[in-house]
């Protein structure tokens, strides 16, 4: 449980918008910036986060306020206070019109990106080796570790793999929403909403709360643009009142 | 001796929640040190300490769902700030209103404003909790910055307070300075903060509050509702949080989305644990700190938050008990080893 899940999210756009700035190309910060992200966090991990796995929910999610704020200040202390932007790769920064609308074609790159992640992340945990000690290490990490695995090197590697997808999102957004010092807190919001409605641990509950909140959030600006704020949490309320464990929530043990 | 005399004696032994010395000790002196406060500090300082206050007590309400039922509370600043712009909106609707009667009203629909959403929040625990309460707190910090037709927006609620302040019917406080402010806040803070502490320390409801939280379902095989517990120490937190917010309108003349927004409900959960979770009175003494601290850190860079977090993380990994512990730590070690 990470309360600085999203500030890694926010570094990664930084990280990239001075990769890009430096090297003029945003494939090159594509590719290194969620690396270089990912190794910070894995530092952290075995520096301090890694020592509370065992004290439960709270310490980790203390310590993580902690790092949130470390994070966000030394962000600031870098980059400074301002919103910065990264343009879009030429090769994407084109239009194309669908249905009479016209739209970035740089929106079909993330959304063909983030499909492709999202797939790849749920074959590697439903068809691989890897994917099925993760999911025992989840279930029973007692019993993965007799079985001869090191749980603890399991935990590590999650993390940073989920560090890494949290900092490819944070790039790919970047030449779409800005980078701004605010904008790990707004995420955070975003994903714990999409976490608690789908339910804790289940990927095809994140998907779909995901792409509903989207939908909701893309006709309520057009519709109540005022109200549009409000929608995502009348959503979760919503999910909550008739499914008090999320969509695809399991009883949990 | 006897089977049935070991049962009577244990039938007779001190409660297991009985404060100890040295606890009852520290109380005394904190409390007695903020009431005699302004008699020695600088107006500034006082100016400070009120809102310390304030501070202190919403940590204090935090503490009490975080202490007695294990819950971490990631948006409790919503109720703090619900508090603050009832109070705020009903001394503009009617300035004559009497203290009183204000104070009590906004902690009593903050409460159920609680016991509304706890119904929710209080289901699961855990991170589960934690993410429900974040995505409340969110729902009314961007209500508070949105609906600026009540709320004032970004520029906040200003100018509520009237010049003649009425504490009880017929007794009006004309233009009250700031240590008159500051025993005002005081007088309402201390009895509702230690009403709270008799309820769950003294009372076989505090009991019932803390058997659920050590074994839930041994409790409930004891006959408790778990869910009623939880809620209604839930409701009792969001009462005081409220409370708090409306004492600050008070103090502060000036009620703003910094009382509301996600930032504030991770101060006060710092704030709590700086000063010590374990203690019933250390979310007040972290305030203070906490206020202190920021004053003076906040003067020497701009960037003082990252401090804050670096200590915060050292205080986490190597102190869990904060300032209140390392106190009790350093008395079991000196004062009470001969005693």
């Amino acid at each position: 449980m990470n309360a600085a899940h999203t500030s890694f999210y926010m570094l990664a756009g930084y990280v990239a918008t001075s990769i890009a700035a430096a090297t003029g190309s945003f494939w090159v910060a594509l590719a290194a910036a969620p690396v270089l992200v990912a190794a910070v966090g894995l530092a952290l991990e075995r520096a301090v986060l890694g020592r509370l796995y065992t004290a439960g929910h709270t310490a980790q999610l203390l310590l993580t306020v902690g790092l949130a704020y470390v994070i966000a200040e030394a962000t600031k202390m870098l980059w400074g206070d301002s919103a910065l932007s990264v343009a879009p790769p030429p090769s994407l920064a084109g239009h194309f019109s669908l249905l009479g609308a016209t739209l970035p074609v740089y929106h079909l790159f993330v959304i063909a990106a983030a499909v492709a992640l999202l797939g790849a992340v749920a074959a590697v945990l439903r068809f691989t080796r890897l994917g099925m000690v993760i999911r025992a290490a989840a279930a029973n990490p007692d019993m993965t570790a007799a079985l001869g695995y090191n749980v603890r090197h399991i935990y590590s590697a999650v993390f940073v793999i989920g560090l890494y997808l949290a900092a490819f999102a944070g790039v790919v957004m970047a030449p779409m929403a800005g980078v701004y010092p605010s904008m790990a807190d707004d995420q955070l919001v975003q994903a714990f909403i999409v976490v608690v409605a789908g339910g804790l641990g289940s990927l095809p509950g994140a998907f779909i709360v995901a792409m509903l909140l989207g939908l909701v959030q893309g006709f309520g600006n057009i519709y109540a643009a005022d109200e549009a704020v409000y929608f995502p949490f009348f959503v979760l309320g919503a999910v909550l009142l008739f499914r008090p464990l999320g969509l695809f929530g399991a009883k949990a043990a | 001796m006897t089977a049935l005399e070991v049962l009577t004696r244990a039938a007779n032994a001190p409660r297991a929640a009985a404060p100890r010395r040295g606890e009852m000790l520290a109380t005394v002196l904190l409390l007695g040190g903020l009431a005699a406060a302004p008699l020695v500090a600088s107006r500034a300082s006082v100016n400070d300490l009120g809102q310390a206050l304030c501070l202190g007590l919403f940590a204090i309400s935090f503490n009490i769902i975080f202490k007695y039922s294990g819950l971490l509370s990631f948006g409790h600043a919503a109720f703090y700030g619900f508090g603050a712009y009832a109070a705020a909106l009903l001394l503009q609707y009617d300035p004559g209103v009497p203290l009183i009667l204000l104070i009590p009203a906004t902690a009593l629909a903050t409460g159920f404003l609680g016991l509304l959403l706890g119904h929710v929040c209080v289901r699961r625990e855990g991170a589960y909790f934690s993410m429900t309460t974040l995505a409340i707190g969110a729902f009314f910090a961007t209500a508070a910055l949105k609906w600026s037709a009540v709320t004032g927006g970004t520029d906040g609620l200003d100018g509520f307070m009237p010049d003649t302040l009425s504490v009880l019917p017929f007794w009006p406080l004309p233009s009250p300075t700031i240590s008159q402010t500051y025993w005002l806040v005081l007088a309402f803070l201390l009895p509702a903060a230690l009403a709270a502490w008799a309820v769950l320390e003294l009372t076989p409801f505090g009991q019932a509050v803390r058997a659920v939280k050590q074994n839930e379902t041994r409790a409930i095989f004891l006959g408790h509702d778990a869910h009623l517990i939880k809620l209604a120490n839930f409701t009792l937190a969001a009462a005081l949080a409220g409370l708090a917010g409306a004492l600050w309108a008070v103090d502060n003349g000036f009620v703003s989305t910094d009382s509301i927004d996600l930032s504030f409900s991770t101060t006060v959960i710092i704030a709590a644990l700086i000063g010590g979770s374990q203690w019933y009175w250390g979310p007040l003494i972290g305030a203070i700190v906490y206020i202190a601290a920021s004053d003076w850190l906040s003067a020497l860079t701009p960037h003082w938050q990252i401090w804050l977090g670096l200590a915060f993380i050292a205080m986490v990994l190597a102190a869990p008990g904060g300032i209140a512990g390392i106190a009790a730590w350093v008395w079991r070690n000196t004062v009470a080893r001969d005693g």
